[in-house]
């Protein structure tokens, strides 16, 4: 016996606005034209890239997004058992993928997005043209014969701290929330219950993102694959990226001049040049 | 000292570490406070990173969360950071800042305050904290299993508990509850497994270890994985299994089913999340005997103990059903009533026992001989029914023979050497233009034919026409 679901369940336009909401995809530039997308690291929002993708609009159909639980996403959407692995992740950008209907895409990443955008290429690897990888990790921790750059304890403190710094997230947040409130202190309700949940999300990503080891799918990446590493990256030294060049068959390593984890924000010039290069 | 002087000295030897960096964390200026707490002289903490002076945990903490947020909410408060001082010890301190970007270069002013004695009660209110968050998750989650797994009545719903509550309890992408028959056969419960429809249930090498050592097994990477169960390790790595556990259901010593939980990524699975797997197994055992042991009686209830064989009620339920599916498809329904010649006589010569073995022998040949889809059943002492749908009278006959051959072979056990026979009765029901018939009246028909064919000689049959 067969059952008839009705065509609004199933056609494409019915599941468009829930995930370009679910993950707060904002497109800019022109739709006739090549795609980019830009991915956030751990811990930011696609604000990150305010001062890179918006030069690519004039030439190109600018694509950026949160992940599930941070920045503009529907935080309700975070589901444990889904996003316990990059993987679930990454579902969801080719989801963004597939709902805007994109092909030769230019993913940039930034961080944890790097390894999101490869599983991505992996599984779908006719849809990107090109992935570039801003400060990428594949494992973070230090393995025999491997320097990520942490050990266990490191992340250990890193979560503790999440925890402990709880309160000061809610303050932070506050003021945001108290510029359009008519009530003050349901504002403060608000930050209170947000940075709870923001804080469960951040120390449940922050697992997934610094205990995941990607190592092993290197080798499956096809993609032609620009690495973008500084040279005092903490979060990603420069023998990670070295790593990186080494394991993925058609990579390029450039080791850039600007300065730490976001690259994108202390030297966006040099970073829109490398992505000029690649266009 | 001219107001100037002490403003100097109140920003070098305030009692709070003061400095001022740029957006991408280059000291620019630091007081005297500062630089002692660093430990370092202030030509070597001018032009430094802030980052390089943070322990490790607090470098994840400021690069992933304290700088993306200063960012975007342009101050922060009471920052709880770790200072890695240059002799190699560590220093607790809460960091205030702001963002300035009212001059040509956007700076961050930040104050720095000692707080040993205040983060390590934070340290330990945490411990405890979740210390307790723990429990009361871990009772949540064992009382939510009890309420779901209470009122189960079917594997269905008891998997589907079961499931629910492991998931709660693990994150797990996929969990998968089993059941084991008493027979051994296995049953997915509830849930999605990998490898399905390349692996049979059986295949899966862990699950299978589990089960029949009783024993939880633990993969905790696919390296693991790779090394306990190296035939299954390319398919599960294909489907991006990483890391497993599998949890035995143990009732009453034997082991009657697993949680299986099988994870996107490599897990700790630490000795907690392990203890608490088991506790649901524990309070899942005594539903799962249960409901074995209704799908015990019921099986009972529907079988004869002494042959194996579908009993009359049951031949009563499937028969109705047969003969309803036989008005709708237009099929004829054929019964053969069957009573052994010379039972009684083996019965009196070598005892209710050797009788006993006659019919369990008789019922295996009837199995042999009739078609896939018909239906044996022991009708009651020494007369077995047999129901069979789509027949019409050569099939029908074809059937009686092959039963009467097969009921003449020499017994064996204590009856060994001798033989029965079989007296047949065959009644027809097509349903094309006929009235309905119920199955006792069809029964009934077939019963009389048996008689005409005692009557006319045994070890024959009789067919008639409803």
């Amino acid at each position: 016996m067969t059952n008839t679901v009705p065509t609004s369940l199933t056609s494409p336009s019915a599941w468009a606005v829930d995930v370009l909401v679910r993950n707060g995809v904002s497109v800019v530039g022109d739709p006739t034209r090549p795609p980019i997308i830009f991915g956030p690291g751990y811990g930011t929002s696609q604000d990150m890239w305010r001062l890179v993708a918006p030069q690519f609009a004039e030439g190109h159909r600018v694509v950026m997004f949160d992940h599930v639980g941070s920045g503009d996403s529907d935080v309700s959407a975070y589901d444990r058992r889904k996003y316990d692995s990059l993987r679930g992740y990454a579902n969801d950008l080719l989801e963004i993928i597939r709902e805007l209907d994109l092909h030769d895409v230019v993913f940039v990443g930034h961080s944890v997005s790097a390894m999101i955008g490869a599983l991505a290429a992996i599984q779908e690897p006719r849809r990107f043209a090109r992935l570039i990888m801003l400060g990428p990790s594949p494992r973070y921790l230090n393995d025999e014969g491997y320097l990520g750059g942490f050990e266990r304890a490191d992340i250990d403190a890193l979560l503790d701290a999440l925890e402990v710094n709880h309160a000061s997230w809610a303050t932070a947040m506050a003021p945001t929330l108290m510029q359009n409130a008519d009530r003050p202190e349901l504002a403060e309700e608000l930050a209170e219950s947000m940075a709870r949940t923001d804080t469960m999300v951040a120390q449940h990503f922050a697992r997934v993102t610094f205990l995941s080891d990607m190592r092993r799918y290197l080798k499956d990446i096809s993609t032609p694959t620009l690495i973008l590493q500084s040279s005092d990256d903490i979060i990603a030294p420069l023998e990670v990226g070295e790593y990186l060049h080494e394991h993925i068959a058609d990579s390029e390593l450039v080791v850039l001049s600007a300065a730490g984890h976001y690259a994108h924000l202390s030297d966006p010039a040099e970073i829109e040049r490398q992505i000029r290069r690649c266009l | 000292m001219t107001p100037d002087d002490v403003s100097r000295a109140l920003f070098q030897r305030a009692p709070a570490g003061l400095f001022a960096m740029s957006t991408d964390g280059v000291i620019h200026s630091a007081n005297d406070t500062f630089c002692e707490w660093s430990g370092f002289a202030r030509e070597d903490v001018v032009g430094r990173y802030f980052l390089s002076l943070l322990s490790r945990g607090s470098k994840l903490l400021f690069e992933t969360r304290f700088m993306p947020l200063l960012q975007t909410q342009r101050a922060l408060n009471e920052m709880m950071l770790t200072l890695s001082t240059r002799a190699g010890g560590s220093r607790d301190v809460l960091v205030s800042s702001v963002l300035d970007d009212s001059g040509a270069e956007t700076l961050v002013y930040a104050a720095v305050f000692d707080a040993a004695i205040r983060l390590k009660y934070e340290r330990d209110l945490l411990d405890a904290r979740r210390a307790a968050e723990t429990a009361v998750a871990r009772v949540r989650i064992l009382q939510e299993a009890a309420a779901g797994l209470a009122p189960a009545t079917t594997l269905a719903a008891f998997g589907s508990a079961l499931r629910v509550s492991a998931e709660t309890a693990t994150d797990a992408a996929l969990v998968s509850v089993i059941v084991a028959d008493p027979d051994g056969r296995l049953e997915l419960a509830s849930g999605d497994r990998p490898l399905t429809g390349i692996v049979e249930l059986a295949g899966l090498l862990p699950v299978q270890e589990c089960l029949s050592h009783g024993r939880p097994v633990v993969c905790r990477s696919a390296t693991e994985i790779a090394a306990s169960f190296p035939t299954l390790a390319a398919g599960l790595d294909a489907e991006g299994v990483e890391a497993l556990c599998i949890i035995p259901v143990i009732e009453d010593g034997t082991v009657g089913g697993a949680i299986a939980c099988w994870f996107q990524r490599s897990r700790e699975l630490d000795e907690n999340l392990l203890d608490l797997l088991a506790a649901l197994a524990t309070q899942a055992a005594p539903v799962l005997e249960r409901i074995h042991l209704q799908r015990q009686i019921e099986h009972q209830s529907l079988h004869d103990s002494l042959t194996g064989l579908p009993n009359r009620l049951s031949l009563q339920r499937r028969l109705r059903q047969m003969l309803a599916d036989a008005e709708l498809l237009g099929h004829t329904v054929g019964i053969l009533f069957l009573d052994l010649d010379g039972f009684k006589a083996i019965n009196d010569a070598f005892g209710h026992e050797a009788g006993d073995q006659v019919l369990h022998q008789v019922a295996g040949r009837l199995l042999r001989s009739v078609r896939a889809g018909d239906l044996p059943s022991r009708f009651g002492g020494d007369e077995f029914v047999i129901a069979c749908a789509g027949v019409d009278e050569d099939t029908v006959r074809d059937v009686a023979r092959r039963i009467r051959t097969a009921v003449r072979e020499p017994l064996v056990g204590l009856a060994q050497g001798s033989t029965v026979s079989a007296s047949i009765g065959i009644s027809l029901f097509a349903p094309r233009g006929a009235a309905p018939i119920t199955p006792d009246a069809l029964v009934a028909l077939a019963d009389e034919a048996m008689l005409t064919s005692k009557r006319t000689g045994k070890n024959r049959d009789t067919l008639v026409t409803a």
